[in-house]
């Protein structure tokens, strides 16, 4: 799946470390999510949306959608 | 997980593995030679070294429970293809084993043969994600 974590974080100025510390999981997973090698848990997906203050639909692009 | 995990969990995991090597020492010395004539007190001196096992394993449980989703996955990952590697291995020596075409070894040897095939199994889980 498709994201735009990494453009949303750049635009902050976080570090991949610091992410990792906002939401509470390794700095490897942040990696890992924003590679797109791994997609998220709807819980941690809603995590990541409040932190952005967007929607998940903003942020998770899904490539399967008619 | 543990190899990757913080100085408390590291210096934690360190002394209860001293603790485990003193005490498989101890056991092995103890029964070896002194002379321990009463079975109970044999069998308990026989297990004495598991007793530390079991704080590795309170160790391992909560680090698992602490571990973020990703995590938690690829150390699913390596301990199904450890088990996987280890009934693999282990059943395939029990067959020669039956049929006279091995010699017998010692069950302690399934847990080095785990701990080898979890190891493995997490280097290739890791890979996936970077």
């Amino acid at each position: 799946m498709k994201n735009r974590l990494r453009v949303l974080r750049a635009e902050r100025k976080w570090s991949q470390a610091e992410l990792a510390d906002r939401l509470g999981v390794s700095r490897q997973t942040i990696n890992a999510l924003e590679i797109e090698k791994y997609d998220p848990s709807l819980p941690l997906a809603y995590k990541i949306a409040r932190l952005f203050e967007a929607t998940i639909e903003d942020i998770f692009i899904d490539e399967q959608e008619p | 997980m543990i190899f990757l995990c913080d100085r408390p969990t590291k210096v934690a995991m360190f002394g209860w593995i001293f603790t485990y090597a003193v005490l498989v020492v101890l056991s092995v010395a103890a029964l070896h030679y002194l002379s321990v004539p009463w079975l109970p007190l044999r069998l308990l001196v026989a297990l004495l070294p598991v007793v530390p096992l079991f704080g590795i394993l309170n160790l391992g449980m909560r680090k698992f429970r602490e571990a973020d989703e990703l995590q938690k996955k690829i150390t699913a990952e390596g301990i199904t293809f450890g088990f996987g590697v280890t009934t693999i291995v282990t059943l395939s020596y029990g067959f020669l084993q039956a049929n006279d075409l091995a010699p017998d070894v010692s069950f302690t040897w399934v847990w080095p043969i785990l701990g080898a095939g979890w190891i493995v199994g997490q280097l290739l889980a890791r890979r996936r994600y970077q």
